[in-house]
């Protein structure tokens, strides 16, 4: 049945897109521009050189004739499959396992506001949490002013998510896998700055993009309160409130030459926090510092792109430990991130993927069996995009992005076999996700 | 228990309904606000686009729907050749009836649209 089903939706998506026409992206900003999907991404959501700098623009840049509302909105439809099922149900609400939903309902909104003033804000219904709340947003100042011989393309950027505002798809915020399971089993430990504080702060920033080439980023993340959060439909559970103002910076360099386009970088994090909320035992700190990478050949029809990231956790847990809530007054947590594309003519984009994240024994922080916060796995992934040189004749924006995905988990919180101490080995997590992502 | 709470959602109480309700209005009377079409706004530089200044094939600038005679482009940067290229070239449509079109769209989203149909 569930085979059926999938099989379906995907016969439905390719019926409907029986001949080919203009190709788009995230339909609000192509609308805004005029120009196809391929302009601004690789394969949907890698951005490409130009995509980045509309971004870093405050995405206000024109170029289209569309004068209605800038809406667009995205639906999620998929398929879960793990090797052996979860027990106790995938999530509340679904089954061990073989779940279809669509998972992730999004409507978005920005685009250009004035010359200068731009947004990207996104709200999300989750079918798996049953949850509607904000997603992911980021607004935008940005101009750009000569100084002497050099072009400065500077900004201020307001957003909910520190790593949400980068251009590269190396930080966690838009990294590989772009979509993935919500059903999926998920390691428990990620550093500070891969997720925890989504949606649940708010940072201002200044940037500056230097002849083209040198970007770099100062900002200060604030906590939202409890009914901020819950107001906007955040779940609140677990959160542990960033003190004062914590920083994060980020630097790259983006060399350009012919079909070729390079990026060194290092960005980071620092904060002290209120271990889940509770200052009885004072604060904890850490310190996240990474480095990344991205390479992209843009050829036609061969695109290639090489990613990779690392990241470093210091992770001060004297108040935790304290509370009881960490067996370690330090722990340290290193993740790793990497991934290689090929995507031909704009419509098959096939990816490999490396994911780890290991440091320190702390069964008490993590919540391990082990003790160990260690995972490794890693992602294949095979999409199609059947309307990257046109959607079908009744809505021109239509986009899709049809894949097959299987995660491949060589350790799951600490251990190979027997993770959770009731016999289940790390590869019974391995996911099969057949997906359709609808984009219009 | 009820589901709500197991699943972490917050309830709903008539104020945060209203809060929710006059911020996405809020949101609304600002984002929708028909965009200006200025030209203020900062363009790609050219090396972003590979830009080139000969043809590359048949992709020359004076052929593409962002090319602003006798020198520009809406949306890159600094003084373009009507001969040159680059990696986002779009081809001008030829216009036709735009009967055949959905009365969903505008007029001139109607006439992007008619045009796009009959690019490939």
């Amino acid at each position: 049945m569930p085979v059926l089903v999938g099989a379906a939706t995907l016969a439905a998506v390719l019926l409907i897109g029986l001949s080919p026409r203009r190709a788009v992206s995230l339909p609000l900003y192509a609308r805004q521009t005029g120009q196809p999907c391929a302009t601004c991404h690789t394969a949907f959501w890698e951005l490409t050189p130009f995509g980045r700098r509309f971004k870093l623009g405050g995405y206000t840049l024109g170029g289209g004739d569309w004068s209605g509302p800038p809406f667009a909105v995205t639906l999620q439809p998929g398929f879960t499959h793990t090797e052996v099922g979860q027990p106790g149900g995938a999530a509340p609400h679904f089954g061990q396992n073989n779940n279809i939903t669509v998972q992730a309902t999004s409507l978005y909104t920005g685009g250009r506001i004035t010359d200068n003033l731009g947004a990207f804000i996104q709200g999300t219904y989750d079918n798996v949490s049953r949850r509607f709340g904000w997603d992911q947003a980021d607004i935008r100042y940005a101009d750009k002013v000569n100084v002497g011989d050099h072009n400065l393309l500077w900004g201020v950027t307001l957003n909910n998510n520190p790593t949400v505002q980068d251009v590269w798809n190396t930080l966690p915020a838009w990294r590989f896998p772009y979509i993935f399971s919500g059903l999926m089993p998920q390691p428990a430990a990620s550093p500070f700055i891969a997720g925890p504080f989504a949606q649940r702060v708010l940072g201002l920033g200044a940037y500056g993009f230097l002849d083209d080439l040198l970007y770099f980023e100062l900002s200060g993340y604030r906590p939202l309160s409890t009914n901020t959060q819950l107001v906007l439909g955040v779940d609140t559970t677990g959160f542990s409130p960033i003190v004062g103002i914590a920083p994060y910076w980020r630097v790259a360099i983006e060399p350009n030459f012919g079909n070729n386009s390079l990026e060194f970088g290092t960005f980071g994090l620092k904060s002290s926090v209120v271990p889940m909320g509770m200052s009885s035992a004072g604060n904890d700190s850490f310190t996240d510092i990474g480095v990344d990478a991205q390479y992209q050949y843009l050829g036609d029809p061969h695109t290639v792109t090489l990613r990779a990231a690392w990241i470093r956790e210091n992770h001060r847990t004297g108040a935790s430990q304290a509370l009881g809530l960490a067996d370690n007054s330090h722990d340290i947590l290193r993740s790793l991130n990497a991934s290689l594309s090929y995507i031909y003519d704009k419509t098959w984009s096939f990816t490999a993927g490396r994911l780890s994240v290991g440091g320190t024994a702390d069964a008490a922080l993590y919540g391990t069996f082990t003790g160990s916060p260690n995972s490794a796995g890693w992602i294949t992934e095979i999409a199609y995009l059947p309307f990257s040189y046109g959607g079908p004749s009744f809505w021109p924006w239509l986009n899709a992005r049809i894949g097959v995905q299987y995660t491949f988990f060589n350790k799951f919180n600490g251990a190979t076999t027997n993770f959770n101490g009731v016999g289940r080995n790390a590869h019974n997590n391995n996911t099969l996700f057949v997906y359709t992502w609808i984009a219009f | 228990m009820p589901e709500e709470s197991r699943s972490g959602l917050a309830p709903l109480s008539r104020r945060s309904l209203l809060q929710r309700v006059a911020g996405v209005a809020g949101a609304a009377t600002i984002l929708c606000a028909p965009p200006s079409l200025a030209t203020g706004a900062p363009k790609i530089s050219q090396k972003a686009v590979a830009y080139q200044d000969h043809p590359d094939g048949n992709k020359r600038c004076d052929k593409c729907i962002q090319f602003q005679p006798p020198n520009a482009c809406k949306i890159v940067d600094g003084t373009i050749s009507p001969q040159g290229s680059c990696r986002i070239f779009a081809p001008i449509r030829q216009a036709v009836s735009p009967s055949s079109a959905t009365p969903r769209l505008s007029n001139s989203a109607c006439s992007r649209m008619v045009r796009d149909l009959h690019d490939v």
